[in-house]
């Protein structure tokens, strides 16, 4: 038996023990490769997996040095079974290369002929190819790269896409560093998915996604194409971009479901890209508006489908997906890989915090015993208000108010997913209310008013959740959630997680019922929050309003 | 010339020692006991005993036996030696052995061979000939790795085996009508301890081997462990390794063809008769000697393995089987990185000495050694970073379930999984403990917290079974209840200060208390007093018997057959009834049958019929239909004078009968 800090499981996750004092050089060496699935405070678990292993050989880490590392830092034997299968699986990338032929432009190639057999005789992919050259190569009709390199992948044979890419239409611009400075991740950041041609830059939420984004456009000086979630985060890359870069307002146009203008730099929303009309997406016309040589997807966790099939046809362009989860809750994280392109940079939260570029975050649930009437009432409802009943339940306001009461000089969000709760909360707060039903104009002159610190309390719904930036923020406070999945966390916590001018710290608080559906779904939002390693603290409503 | 005298003569003269020598090798000849030399060579020349021993000598010896076949007796050890071009030490060492096992004899000058094998051996002279065992090329691991491997190995197969049949006590699968394990109980067991099925398959049958899991017997048999399971689980854990790796050593069954399919294509499952073969314990036995005879700390490939074994018993081996056996050994731990461990090398030497204590205690040291302490998480998980000590893994997995296994364990706390814990009978207090005292960290407040819960809601409810309930207003009267000495038989008991239950049936509590001098009344279950009259006893309101509802008019032929039996009832009552015997001749088929009743019933006739009644007693009547009500014919039955109802199907036989015949019967009748 070694000492090393890491234990391989049968399931091919690896547990890395963090007080182990060799624990951060063993980090370095599995991140390439290994996914980090959870982090709580003593032991976090990576996990293997072919996509893992495949984005670690496209940024060229080979098998020998995964198996070294495991076998290095390992603390017991590994089984010889996961060394064979991980050098299988990354030797399967790059057996199958796509290329530019002089002769006959886009060709499929091979080292090795019997891969090119294997593939050649699937009878998906048979009708995307052309002429076979030789027993190496096969032509690859040029509309097609797309959607052959998915169903490589799918058949566990990623193809290495080495076709090179179109310029694209010039279009200089720079970034116009006055006041601040390019970030040395940021700068990595874009140093890699520039190297690698495509791909995805994971970074946290408030680690200047929307940076790393300017930078890469003004390496690549060309026309840009950006896809943003909704209208309110097209508005604020455009108020980004404007400021970081030597763009002007002539420059930059927005598609949405308001307008439709198509300039050099183009914001397009998904909302707008995937609206239906008689059967068809009238708007997913703007990827062949201009001979765009960037695509920047942001949130790319969020592409919807239909913008996945557009985006096989738009091989040929530099794709730029940004996110801070590669995680996806459908699943089709794989074409993630084949039509945007492997992971190009990552950096875990914790680390980010720990070189002081995010706030850290103190997580307190606060937990409510609902008075006789309302668990009558919650046990009397139906199965399918059975939560509203207890997340709405009114013994959580005294709650709220007690707490807003405790943060007297902070800047709050009060979040909620019920419309009458978020109306009964801002009468009784006297707070303004951003709902699905604020028009944009409004919730922009109210982010505003936040930001510039007139306003210090806003009770927000679910549309608050995306992409708006209030950095001030240092308190959020949850009454009302649904379901808990794993994105809206990591969007709630994003919120507040932003840098704070005065370096302090942040505050999520949420408000849960006790012994109700609340109560569990706080549950798997407490089990998010210790995985992602926040330190999560429980107390009892009673000593809040006690306190107050 | 008869070679046999020459043979006899060799015999008599070897010593008593080498007389030894070659029973050891041809064993056979021990029974019956030869009672002289001349019946002893005679048998030792059978054809059978010969292909005995010849399956018992290595590659070259057979080899140069062929060769004497081939050059014709008599030859000598120079004749082999320049016809093979071997060296003439091993031809002559080899040449020996074939004197000692009796498959040649004579002197190096003038040898012979023994008949029998020029029948039955092709007369070759190999080229190039095998005169050394091969080599396997071998790869150097250290004793302290493949030890330490070995070790861990068998602490994981002792604890998959402790997990197999606890599970398998819990939920026994049954025994298939063929004798085996399903194979989708195999699939499952496989899932539950996180192996490959073939794995599965391997503990399933080690176990088997062992003693430890049995055939339950009877008509729903199910495999359970066996009394002896529990022995094994008091030994430590170098013993229980023992006993399983022994028991697979000499087990006459092949594990590996389990999940294999037969020449049918059929699968062949675990614990089934399929995977008998008496040959496996030699072959493996064989394979691991010749790893064991390997430099120690080192390993070679199965194939080169399996080439040794095939030159000591060329026509005793099946090479094919040495991978499956090879990995075997491995997946139990006998062998760690493909060399044979310490305590496999003392195992094999126990299986000889039959005493397997040094094995246990070899193993001991590079067993890893349990960690007393687990990391508990705030994200309600707790690692244990290496094995367990037995009784602390016991209590963590009652109180968390397993969610991944390997060189570390992962287990998390659940709602679930502590209402288990608190169902088997342990307080918040308890696990509060035991989580304080099993973790080197303080326990997280998110798993304090989520004790507290459970244990909060856990049992706050009771729910118990009573017959009846007494609830008075006044405390004082139902403690005088309880108290009295009469109403002991209704076994009372106090659930709140106004509220008794009672373990008797309401009618007795009620009969009791009356008898004992209290007023009770009877409750609804809505809680109304139910007014009681003694005298007039009602039953329960029951739902009523089925009613046909409205009523529909007769039909008119309903009514004509009702008139026609009438008359034929008042005709009958003037005649006496007339004596069985048709006219003519009667049918007897079914549907003749029915034809003739519903002719009958148009034309108002009487029939003659055999009927054979529900208990199956045959009678002879005159029957006039009225109608026919599906298999049902409803008639006026002359002999009873009543209406009675027929089934169709009994009636066997049937008749017309015309008016006159009835009437001139009736006539002789009454002359009698």
């Amino acid at each position: 038996m070694t000492d090393g800090p890491l234990i391989v499981q049968s399931d091919k996750t690896l547990l890395l023990e963090v007080d182990h004092s060799d624990a951060e050089a063993c980090r370095v060496a599995i991140a390439p490769f290994a996914e980090l699935e959870r982090a709580p405070e003593h032991v976090h678990t990576y996990r293997v997996t072919p996509l893992g292993l495949w984005n670690a050989r496209a940024a060229g880490h080979d098998a020998e040095q995964v198996v070294d590392a495991l076998l290095q830092y390992s603390r017991y034997p590994v089984p010889h079974a996961l060394l064979v299968d991980v050098a299988e699986t990354m030797a399967r990338y790059g057996r199958l290369t796509l290329r530019n032929d002089p002769a006959h432009g886009l060709v499929l190639a091979t080292t090795d002929p019997a891969v090119l057999a294997e593939v050649i005789r699937s009878r998906k992919i048979a009708p995307l190819l052309g002429e076979r050259l030789d027993a190496d190569s096969v032509i690859v009709h040029p509309s097609q790269r797309g959607h052959l390199k998915q169903l490589l992948l799918k058949l566990g044979w990623p193809a290495e896409d080495l076709a090179g890419y179109v310029d694209g239409e010039a279009h200089p611009m720079g970034l116009r560093e006055e006041g601040w400075t390019l970030r040395t991740y940021q700068k990595d950041a874009v140093t890699g998915f520039w190297a690698g041609g495509s791909g995805v830059v994971v970074l946290p939420c408030g680690a200047g996604k929307t940076i790393v984004g300017a930078a890469a456009m003004a390496q690549a000086s060309a026309t840009t194409l950006i896809l943003v979630t909704n209208t309110v985060s097209a508005r604020q890359w455009r108020t980004e971009l404007l400021a970081r870069t030597s763009l002007t307002e002539a420059e930059i146009g927005e598609y949405s479901g308001e307008r439709k203008e198509i300039r050099p730099v183009t914001i397009a929303t998904y909302q707008v890209m995937v609206t239906k009309r008689k059967g068809e997406f009238p708007h997913l016309g703007v990827f062949g508006a201009r001979d765009w040589g960037l695509i920047i997807y942001d949130e790319v966790h969020l592409l919807p489908a239909p913008v996945f099939r557009f985006t096989a046809d738009l091989q040929s362009r530099r794709r730029l997906g940004l996110t801070a989860t590669l995680v996806r809750e459908d699943g089709r994280e794989g074409d993630v890989f084949s039509l945007i392109g492997p992971k190009r940079y990552d950096v875990p939260w914790r680390e980010m915090e720990a070189q002081g570029w995010i706030a850290p975050a103190d997580c307190v649930e606060v937990r409510v015993t609902l008075s006789d009437d309302e668990r009558l009432g919650y046990a009397t409802a139906e199965p399918d208000d059975r939560y509203r009943v207890c997340a709405t339940a009114p013994a959580k306001l005294r709650v709220v108010e007690a707490l807003i009461r405790r943060h007297a000089t902070d800047r709050v969000l009060v979040i909620g997913a019920y419309l009458d709760q978020i109306d009964t909360l801002a009468t009784l707060l006297g707070a303004p209310a951003i709902t699905g039903a604020t028009p944009n104009a409004e919730r922009e002159r109210l982010y505003a008013a936040f930001r510039a610190g007139e306003e210090r309390l806003l009770v927000v719904s679910k549309v608050a959740n995306f992409s708006i930036d209030l950095p001030e923020a240092n308190v959020a406070i949850q009454v009302s959630g649904t379901f808990g999945s794993r994105q809206e966390e990591a969007q709630r916590l994003g919120r507040i997680l932003r840098p704070k001018a005065d370096g302090g710290g942040a505050r999520f608080y949420a408000v849960v019922a006790r012994d109700t559906l609340d109560a569990e779904y706080a549950a798997h939002r407490q089990r998010f929050l210790a995985e992602q390693g926040y330190a999560y603290e429980i107390i009892d409503a009673d000593d809040v309003l006690a306190e107050d | 010339m008869s070679l046999q005298p020459r043979f006899v003569d060799d015999l008599r003269g070897r010593s008593d020692g080498e007389l030894t020598e070659f029973f050891t090798s041809r064993a056979d000849l021990l029974v019956p006991l030869p009672p002289d030399i001349n019946t002893l060579a005679h048998r030792s020349l059978s054809r059978w005993s010969i292909s005995a021993a010849l399956a018992g000598v290595d590659l070259w010896c057979g080899e140069l036996a062929q060769a004497l076949v081939a050059l014709g007796s008599p030859a000598s050890y120079d004749r082999v030696a320049e016809a093979l071009g071997a060296e003439p030490d091993a031809v002559a060492r080899g040449l020996n052995r074939l004197r000692q096992v009796g498959l040649a004899w004579g002197s190096p000058q003038e040898l012979y061979v023994a008949p029998p094998l020029t029948e039955m051996l092709a007369p070759v002279l190999a080229q190039p000939c095998h005169p050394q065992p091969p080599t396997p090329d071998t790869r150097r691991i250290g004793v302290a790795a493949v030890d330490q491997a070995g070790g861990d190995t068998a602490a994981t197969v002792t604890r998959l085996v402790e997990d197999l049949l606890d599970e398998w006590g819990a939920t026994a699968p049954p025994v298939l009508k063929t004798g085996g394990l399903g194979l989708r109980e195999l699939r499952r067991t496989a899932t539950v301890l996180d192996v490959p099925e073939p794995t599965a398959a391997l503990l399933v049958e080690t176990a088997y081997a062992a003693g430890l899991l049995g055939n339950g017997g009877g008509y729903d048999a199910q495999w359970l462990p066996t009394p002896a399971f529990d022995a094994w689980q008091a030994g430590s854990v170098a013993q229980r390794w023992v006993t399983l790796a022994s028991a697979w050593l000499n087990c006459t069954r092949a594990p590996g063809r389990a999940l294999t399919r037969d020449e049918r294509g059929k699968t062949r499952t675990a614990l089934s008769s399929e995977l008998s073969e008496p040959r496996e314990p030699g072959q493996r036995r064989a394979l691991l000697d010749v790893l064991a005879e390997l430099p120690t700390g080192s390993a070679a490939d199965a194939t080169e393995i399996a080439e040794v074994v095939a030159w000591y018993r060329p026509l005793d081996f099946d090479p094919a089987l040495a991978a499956e056996a090879l990995s075997q050994a491995e997946l139990l731990g006998l062998t760690g990185r493909g060399a044979i461990t310490t305590a496999g090398q003392s195992l094999l030497a126990g299986a000889l000495a039959g005493d397997q204590t040094n094995a246990a205690s070899a193993l001991v040291p590079h067993l890893p050694s349990p960690l007393d302490h687990v990391l508990l998480q705030a994200d309600l998980t707790a690692v244990a970073p290496g094995p367990l000590d037995p009784p602390l893994a016991r209590e963590l997995r009652l109180l968390a379930d397993v969610e991944s296994t390997g060189g570390a364990t992962v287990y998390r706390f659940a709602d679930a999984s502590l209402r288990r814990a608190f169902d088997a009978g342990r307080s918040a207090g308890d696990v509060h403990d035991w989580l304080r005292r099993a973790s080197r960290t303080p326990v997280p407040q998110a798993l304090s917290y989520l004790v507290d819960d459970v244990a909060r809601r856990h049992g706050r409810i009771r729910v118990g079974s009573a017959s009846a309930y007494l609830r008075c207003d006044d405390e004082a009267l139902l403690g005088e209840v309880l108290a009295s000495r009469r109403t002991s038989s209704l076994r009372l008991r106090r659930l709140a200060p106004t509220v008794l239950a009672a373990r008797a049936p309401v009618g007795e509590v009620v009969d009791v208390l009356r008898a004992a001098g209290f007023a009770p009344a009877r409750e609804s279950p809505e809680g109304a007093v139910v007014i009681e009259r003694t005298d007039r006893r009602r039953t329960q309101v029951l739902p009523r018997p089925a009613q046909r509802i409205g009523r529909s008019q007769p039909k008119a032929q309903q009514i004509t057959a009702a008139v026609r039996a009438l008359r034929a009832g008042e005709r009958a009552a003037r005649h006496r009834p007339p004596p069985p015997g048709p006219a003519g001749p009667p049918v007897h088929e079914p549907m003749a049958t029915l034809r003739l009743m519903r002719q009958a019933a148009a034309e108002g006739r009487s029939v003659w019929i055999d009927y054979l009644n529900s208990a199956g007693v045959a009678s002879q009547r005159i029957i006039e239909p009225a109608f026919l009500d599906g298999g049902r014919v409803i008639a006026y039955d002359h002999r009873r004078g009543e209406r009675r109802t027929f089934a169709a199907h009994r009636i066997v036989g049937a008749a017309l009968l015309s008016e006159d015949d009835l009437f001139s019967d009736a006539v002789s009748e009454d002359e009698e």
